[in-house]
């Protein structure tokens, strides 16, 4: 992302400025996650990453093309905070979506695996209403994952859960990241989260968003549930949750 | 986890229905009770037969009858069904291509407000052997205009985040028509459809009273009417009537197996 500004206009004389000046490079195989406060402009950064809107200056380029293209070829995965299952397939109609929205025939190891890879051996036949929210999360990452994208865009992927099974969710994501090690970007507003997950963390500004630091993590793969209770790793969110909080005082107007 | 309140709630669900139906019959019961007596005791005048006459003049010219639903049942059908057919086929080229949406709707609108009662003659004067089709004319146009306009909405009804979902996904147009929307719009169809039925009996009646052959229930109404053949009359209502009121309910059954499956 080369001077990414995003603007949204409110009405003809009104306008919001999302995300000014955004100047970020991920790297092959890498896991960012972005932070900061809300309303800060990041689900704005992952929706532009995913070709759902566009800049309103600057440039966006994922592998050279842009990211509506990358998404034509299917080669993105995303997963959002609404899990977006559709309600009329079973769990395993939905991770064959990406193949058939690709027009190929779906590739029934391929999704057994995802199947045994997310833990829901068992509930293949069932649909979204009958499962647990985790359970429609770990879908939705699968789904993400079923073509094995050049680029997974995690957009809140766990906000809607309880604090027990997010813990666990990212457990999981961690071991399943490990064994894939897909280039990442996860927005979140939780710092526990982002450490334990990504390689480096991005602090964004209060809005109009703007890149305030970025934060390599220290601590090496696989991750346990351990580090979780490490000194380093509460060091580390404290500075990250400071650097969050210390921001110029917020206009008026500006939650949210 | 969250499968256990489901269950729970589908069977008080389940229980709550019977206690209806059981309470819809005992209203039914109730009605033609107050039917015979008044009808027996001539409390609403001599036009208003008690229900067992209705009943007996309905088995003595049960053949008439037979072969009159028949004629109504089958134009009806068709009717229904090149209604739904007609709605669904300009709500789909509108939803496709948006730039002919405004103009499609425009003309449904016209269509769909012309007075029958001016379009009935036209018909038969104008179109030959238009006889033999106003009741399939007549039904299609009653149902296409409520079928087109609940489609329309059902193909826009899919939702936002469904919708980038599948964008990111790399969907062009007849992957997220396929995928998406159709599915999403199944319960505005199958809606469409239930409100359809009585629709076209009503469409296929009104058709009969410019003439069939057989004489469909339609005509039988227009005739005893005119006629004064009380029991008749209220035969040939009560029997169309019957007929709309049973299929607008089993596709409402439908309708309730495929919201609980398609909608969110």
């Amino acid at each position: 992302m080369e001077g990414v500004s995003k603007r949204f206009s409110l009405s003809r004389r009104q306008s919001v400025t999302a995300v000014e000046g955004i100047d970020l490079t991920v790297a092959q195989g890498e896991f960012v996650a972005v932070i900061g406060p809300s309303g800060c402009g990041k689900s704005t950064i992952l929706r532009m990453l995913a070709g759902l809107e566009t800049p309103t200056s600057g440039r966006v380029e994922l592998n050279g093309a842009l990211p509506a293209e990358l998404a034509a070829a299917h080669r993105l995965g995303v997963a959002f905070q609404e899990h977006a299952l559709l309600p009329w397939l079973s769990a395993q109609g939905n991770i064959a979506l990406p193949f058939r929205v690709m027009g190929a025939k779906p590739d029934a190891d391929r999704i057994a695996s995802l199947i045994r890879l997310v833990g829901l051996e068992g509930f293949e036949r069932a649909r979204p209403k009958q499962l647990s929210g985790g359970m429609r999360q770990r879908i939705a990452i699968a789904r993400a994952l079923a073509l094995e994208p050049d680029l997974l865009l995690l957009d809140e992927p766990f906000g809607a859960l309880d604090a027990v099974t997010r813990r666990r969710m990212n457990l999981e994501l961690q071991d399943i990241w490990a064994e894939q090690s897909i280039t990442s970007i996860l927005v979140t507003h939780s710092v526990d989260e982002a450490i334990f997950l990504a390689d480096r963390i991005v602090v964004l500004t209060e809005r109009p968003g703007r890149i305030k630091a970025i934060r390599d993590v220290p601590f090496g793969r696989p991750r346990r549930r351990e580090l979780m209770t490490e000194a380093g790793f509460h060091s580390l969110a404290d500075e990250l949750t400071l650097a969050i909080d210390s921001g110029e005082p917020s206009p008026p107007g500006a939650g949210a | 986890m969250a499968a256990a309140p489901h269950r729970t709630a589908s069977t008080g669900g389940g229980r709550a229905r019977w206690a209806a139906a059981a309470g819809g019959l005992a209203g039914i019961i109730m009605v033609a009770a107050a039917w015979e007596v008044s009808g027996r005791l001539g409390l609403l005048g001599n036009r208003w037969p008690p229900l067992s006459d209705i009943a007996a003049a309905l088995v003595e010219h049960r053949g008439v009858f037979f072969r009159a639903s028949r004629a109504t049942m089958s134009d009806a059908l068709a009717g229904w069904l090149a209604g739904l057919f007609i709605g669904f086929a300009l709500a789909l080229t509108g939803h496709l291509a948006p730039i002919l949406r405004r103009p499609i709707g425009r003309f449904a609108t016209i269509v769909n407000s012309v007075p029958w009662v001016a379009l009935g003659p036209l018909l038969v004067v104008a179109v030959a052997g238009a006889q033999q089709l106003t009741p399939l004319i007549f039904a299609t146009l009653a149902v296409f205009f409520a079928g087109f306009v609940s489609i329309s909405s059902g193909l826009r009804a899919s939702s936002a985040a469904h919708n980038d979902v599948l964008t990111a996904m790399g969907a062009g147009k007849g992957a997220r028509l396929r995928r998406l929307e159709l599915p999403a719009a199944l319960p505005s169809i199958v809606y469409a459809a239930k409100l359809g039925a009585p629709a076209a009996m009503f469409g296929v009646v009104f058709g009969e009273w410019f003439g069939s052959e057989p004489p469909a229930l339609g005509l039988m109404i227009a005739n005893t009417l005119r006629q004064l053949q009380t029991e008749l009359l209220w035969a040939s209502a009560s029997l169309t009537a019957l007929f709309a009121v049973t299929a607008f309910a089993l596709l409402a059954g439908l309708e309730r197996a495929v919201a609980s499956r398609y909608g969110s």
